[in-house]
């Protein structure tokens, strides 16, 4: 099986260990083969074990060691945060979020409208059952 | 103010002198780099290093400064070379070491847990005779020049499977890892 995702510069990574969890970071350089400097507006320019990250399959087209400006733009030109936010796993993420965001108000309606779809679900199973005898 | 890590070893400069006397109202001041956990050990390595060099101790002698030195550009990626001199079981040697790293004090950090895993030798019989950042045309080692490369592009082969916080661990799992990436 060929990889697809390689740590590269430009590679666009999630972090899914330690404090920063769940950041989205840029890979601007390789430092050796634990270690990578990583970036992103707003962010500060720092160090990061391979460990800790998860590689996404995007990559923006920036140089080794980029400026600020330069990796700004490069994310913005390619639209990167949207893409990454529409594929799968970033709508997987945006669920788990939206989830750990529900008050207890927010379960009680769920469950009221689930009760509520079983009981419509189950009276049509059981017509359906009804007239099949 | 980037986080410079949490090294063990810090590099101090410390400046001392002979105290002056009669004879030598202004001796010479002498300066040097060296690597310690603390400024005192620092302070305590200086007069260990200048007392092999100049006839001065410290209770002839006195401290003129003792100044922490931090990393100049600590988001830079740099091949540092560190000379070694170290006491085995059997002799003494010299050794040249490679390192990639952010800063300098990392590198050193990187030597002392080295000379220790591969040749079990401790921090206390290790002598950094010298330093330097070496550039990419002057490095000698093969592992630090496969990282000299713009376009490097590598796979990480092996999914790491843990949980995202230590108080997710559970002692029991309802199914074996799997490292496969994709």
């Amino acid at each position: 099986m060929p990889f697809k995702r390689y740590v590269e510069i430009g590679r666009v990574a999630l972090i899914n260990y330690g404090p920063e969890f769940g950041k989205l970071v840029v890979i601007t350089d390789v430092i050796d083969q634990n270690r990578a400097l990583v970036d992103f507006p707003e962010q500060e320019r720092r160090v990061v074990n391979f460990k800790r990250l998860a590689l996404t399959d995007f990559k923006v087209d920036i140089k080794r060691h980029a400026a600020k400006k330069d990796l700004s733009k490069a994310l913005a030109d390619a639209d990167v945060i949207a893409k990454f936010k529409a594929s799968s796993w970033g709508q997987k993420l945006a669920r788990q979020a939206a989830k750990a965001a529900t008050t207890d108000f927010d379960r009680y309606k769920a469950a009221v409208a689930k009760a509520k779809k079983a009981r419509v679900v189950r009276k049509a199973v059981n017509a359906l059952k009804k007239s099949a005898k | 103010m980037v986080m410079q890590g949490a090294f063990k070893f810090h590099q101090y400069q410390v400046v001392g002198r002979h105290l002056p006397t009669a004879t030598d109202a202004n001796p010479t001041v002498y300066r040097m780099k060296v690597w310690a956990e603390d400024d005192t050990k620092a302070k305590s390595k200086f007069w260990y290093f200048l007392r092999k060099l100049r006839r001065v101790k410290k209770a002839n002698g006195q401290i003129v400064s003792c100044n922490e030195i931090f990393e100049r550009k600590p988001t830079l990626a740099k091949n540092y070379g560190v000379w070694v001199r170290y006491g085995s079981r059997t002799g003494v040697h010299n050794m040249y070491k490679e390192y990639r790293d952010v800063t300098l004090n990392g590198a050193v950090g990187q030597m002392y847990q080295e000379m220790a895993s591969r040749h079990r030798v401790r921090p206390s019989s290790i002598q950094i005779i010298k330093t330097a950042t070496v550039d990419y045309h002057s490095c000698k080692r093969a592992n630090t020049k496969q990282f000299h490369n713009e376009k490097i592009q590598f796979p990480i082969t092996h999914r790491l499977c843990r949980p995202s916080a230590p108080e997710f661990r559970t002692l029991y799992k309802a199914n074996r890892p799997n490292v496969a990436m994709y």
